[in-house]
């Protein structure tokens, strides 16, 4: 049987609820509900894909999810993104000098890690991809994808569903 | 392709502000530096081709926006129903 463990975190606890700052350097948060992004260099495969729309993703019901949509503006395009934290993950981002230049960003605290997620047809195939996060300054408005070799490519959404 | 011969402490300069130096070679295994500006990406091939592959699998058109709906439905469905067993 399935356990949705992960889900059920995420229920409990959608994104913006979490506050405080990031602690130093690395367990980047995301705490907002609609922003405009400019991703200067586009996101892996999509380099002329540049302006995007990051907004909570409502449910029809109008019920929580944890998931936000990254929508490309001027584009027929767009991505499923969660925050590592309603993963219930300890996710540490290496926030380099350049890396705060690049997102034009003071210190690790003003910036948040998102991933996305890749929906596939059955359920327990639904993964999140750890090793290429997407990280933005809300401040700035703007994003990048990094990578993070040691992380998975596909992390399984759903905990314990047979891979 | 371009096929040029380098020596270990050459390098080779690409545009006007990308260097590749060869550093060292031991054996099979050729250590490279490369010197570029922050904006430019530099991965290894491999890791560079399976992100960009499964940001393809990722990426939703407008069309598929309800195959997404769906998904999220399901994957709170199933939560739910697991919360109330």
């Amino acid at each position: 049987m399935l356990s949705n463990d992960s889900v059920k975190v995420a229920k409990k606890t959608p994104v913006s609820e979490h506050e405080g700052a990031a602690r130093s350097g690395e367990s980047l948060e995301c705490d907002f509900e609609e922003q405009q992004l400019l991703f200067p260099v586009g996101i892996l495969g999509f380099p002329e894909a540049r302006h995007y729309r990051l907004q909570r993703y409502r449910p029809e019901d109008g019920s929580e999810s944890p998931f936000l949509t990254l929508k490309c503006l001027g584009q027929d395009l767009s991505f499923a993104l969660i925050s590592p934290r309603s993963l219930g993950l300890d996710y540490r981002v290496p926030v380099s000098d350049a890396l705060l230049d690049a997102l034009s960003a003071a210190s690790a605290e003003r910036l948040s890690a998102l991933l996305i997620v890749t929906l596939r047809e059955r359920m327990e195939d639904i993964t999140v991809n750890l090793q290429g996060p997407l990280v933005i300054n809300p401040a700035s408005s703007l994003g990048l994808q990094l990578v993070i070799e040691h992380y998975p490519l596909r992390y399984p959404l759903i905990q314990g569903s047979a891979r | 392709m371009l096929i040029l011969s380098r020596r270990p402490g050459e390098s080779l300069t690409i545009g006007d502000n990308i260097v590749v130096t060869v550093v060292s070679i031991n054996g099979n295994q050729i250590r490279l530096g490369i010197d570029a500006p922050r904006d430019v990406r530099v991965l290894r091939d491999e890791i560079y081709k399976a992100i960009r592959a499964e940001n393809q699998a990722a990426a939703s058109t407008d069309e598929q926006k309800r195959r997404m709906d769906d998904a999220f439905k399901r994957l709170r469905q199933g939560s739910e129903k697991d919360a109330g067993e």
